[in-house]
């Protein structure tokens, strides 16, 4: 990785630990699981900069999975996109707009999220509404895997079909976990890759955390013109940077201690690997 | 034909013709919109029966700009996709425009899960969202033009069944946001015996309890209400002075409805008339033939006619009315 990557996904993940220590609790593992996926998204994926962050006239993100809000206001943050100081009212000031789950009305956010199963309908209108105007952006929508259990989301794959919205892209954070538990012990979702396949879509499989690979992947699916939807399964590891978080059911919604977080955020040389030593 | 339906697909067609960015949204319930379809084929967005992803893709439409227009039955939209349609739309006042069809008993045979006779009181709570039903054929020319062609926020408009409505007049009001219909030629004023309002199809009985009312000497006004919410309060201050007996007529279950629209807004400013509240026994209907089922509710002239006269002439009202506050 390049060392600015490293240095931006290393200070997301910097932020997210802060604000989690900070408010006393938030959904970390889910964040920390999609840093290097909405890293990548906003760092010459999607067409956005600050001119144009209010606007329906550029590629649109959905974090379906509105719980991982974190990590959108820390790479919002990140980019500049966002004031420091809202972030900092992350679960601390009596009233925000930086809730848990992502509302209209914060800059960088394309639409409001948090009940799952509901951002891949909402992508599937803005890919229609694009395709009816001939307009050349493209749509991104994050899932979590867990998410994937809503009915909601299977509708939607044979519409996306039937519309040929090539100018569609899913990616799933296939972290394995979900609230209570493993995802393939609560409701079993292998082989997703295969199922994506029957329903016709376009299937690509990637490391979630090797930026490199994320960003061949997404740039390609944005240049597609085979009036297929695609879906990037992404392999991630919740909780992921945080060693005492790691694959852990109990990093869905948590705090971090003072001395964990400490050791976290006191290190000032980022490793290669974009995951704070 | 010359039914709510048709005039909403002929409406459609009109304001698309305009120049309206309308898509229709079908889920699996693409004869709501045939008239658009034929003339305008990608108007058109069939979503199959997915009535979440279809409010959700509705969502969607309305953020980037166009006019989404939803319909199929009113059961599923209301119930299956109340989630969308609170958290996707009503939260943030979006364009969208949901014509739920065969509501109140017009689903006939097809029974209670098919028959939506508690939509309006599950939409009720939502804030932001105009909640209105259109009485016939003209009635709805108008109430499409206004609400789905210039009216920017969320909708949700009835229909009946396919066929077979009443029409009532040629020619119509206009539509102004939150205000009934006055289908009485004499002006509201002065001391008027009963105020009837009634609910879309159920106009054409609200006009025969009038006409028997006045044939045993009682001065009643009568109302196409279009709108259950909002309402204008200067409409209902009004009523109030005018009247001290209140009579709702409405395809729906008398939980929820227009009668307890009406009857919150009046507590609210603390003036309540008398109340009468005619509509469904329950929220779960019967199999049947729409005439016989409103039949079974009370939901006919001679009932009517019947428990006003008595409530009127201060008889035992308790015991026969359906509804005394």
């Amino acid at each position: 990785m390049n060392p600015d990557t490293v240095r931006f996904v290393t200070s997301v993940r910097r932020k997210i630990i802060a604000a989690t220590l900070g408010a006393g609790v938030s959904h970390i593992g889910g964040s920390l699981s999609v840093v290097e996926i909405l890293s990548c998204l906003f760092n010459g994926i999607l067409g956005i900069d600050a001119a144009n962050l209010g606007s329906r006239e550029r590629d649109q993100f959905i974090l379906s999975k509105g719980h991982g809000a974190l990590a959108l206001y820390a790479v919002l943050t990140e980019k500049g996109f966002l004031p420091e100081e809202l972030l900092q009212e992350y679960g601390r000031k009596e009233e925000t707009v930086i809730g848990i789950h992502p509302e209209l009305g914060v800059p960088g956010v394309d639409a409001a999220t948090g009940s799952l199963g509901h951002g891949l309908p909402v992508g599937i209108g803005f890919a229609l509404s694009f395709q009816m105007k001939a307009k050349p952006f493209h749509v991104f929508v994050l899932v979590g895997d867990g998410e994937f259990n809503e009915g909601s989301n299977w509708e939607c794959l044979p519409i996306a079909i039937r519309y040929r919205l090539d100018n569609l892209t899913l990616i799933v954070d296939r972290n394995g976990l979900q609230l209570s538990g493993f995802t393939e012990e609560m409701h079993p979702l292998e082989p997703l890759g295969e199922k994506f396949s029957a329903f016709g879509w376009d299937v690509k499989e990637v490391d979630g955390h090797n930026m490199e690979m994320l960003d061949r992947v997404l740039r390609q699916a944005k240049s597609r013109r085979n009036g297929l939807p695609l879906v990037v399964i992404a392999r991630t590891i919740k909780g992921r940077g945080v060693v005492e978080l790691e694959n852990r059911v109990d990093s869905h919604y948590c705090g971090i201690s003072p001395e964990v977080a400490r050791k976290y955020l006191a290190v000032d040389v980022p490793s290669d690997s974009g995951v704070i030593p | 034909m010359s039914d709510r339906r048709t005039a909403l697909q002929e409406g459609l067609v009109r304001l698309i013709e305009e120049g309206k960015e309308i898509v229709c949204v079908s889920v699996d319930s693409a004869s709501r919109f045939k008239k658009v379809r034929d003339r305008y084929p990608r108007r058109v967005v069939e979503c199959g029966i997915c009535e979440q992803a279809g409010m959700g893709i509705c969502a969607g439409i309305a953020l980037q700009g166009l006019t989404p227009v939803i319909s199929g039955y009113a059961t599923f939209l209301t119930m299956r996709a109340f989630e969308q349609i609170r958290t996707d739309i009503c939260r943030w006042s979006l364009n969208v425009k949901i014509c739920s069809t065969d509501t109140g008993f017009s689903a006939q045979y097809a029974g209670f899960t098919h028959q939506a006779l508690e939509d309006i009181a599950i939409l009720f709570a939502l804030e932001n969202i105009v909640i209105c039903e259109p009485c016939d054929y003209e009635d709805t020319l108008l109430m499409v033009r206004y609400l789905l062609g210039e009216f920017q926020g969320p909708v949700y408009m009835r229909f009946g069944a396919r066929g077979g409505e009443e029409n009532f007049l040629e020619k119509h009001r206009d539509v102004q946001m939150g205000y009934f219909e006055p289908l009485s030629a004499e002006t509201l004023s002065g001391s008027l015996d009963v105020v009837i309002i009634a609910l879309g199809q159920l106009v054409g009985v609200g006009m025969e309890v009038v006409e028997r009312l006045e044939r045993r000497g009682y001065r009643a006004f009568l109302y196409n209400a279009r709108f259950v919410k909002p309402l204008a309060v200067d409409m209902l201050q009004e009523m109030a002075r005018a009247t001290s007996l209140i009579v709702t007529l409405e395809e729906h279950s008398r939980v929820g409805g227009l009668g307890d629209a009406l009857w919150r807004s009046f507590q609210e400013f603390g003036r309540v008339p008398g109340l009468l509240k005619f509509g469904a026994l329950s929220n779960f209907g019967f199999s049947g033939k729409r005439a016989a089922l409103l039949q079974k509710c009370g939901l006919h002239a001679q009932h009517i006619e019947d428990v006003i006269a008595r409530t009127l002439e201060g008889l035992d009202a308790e015991k026969t009315a359906p509804f005394l506050p």
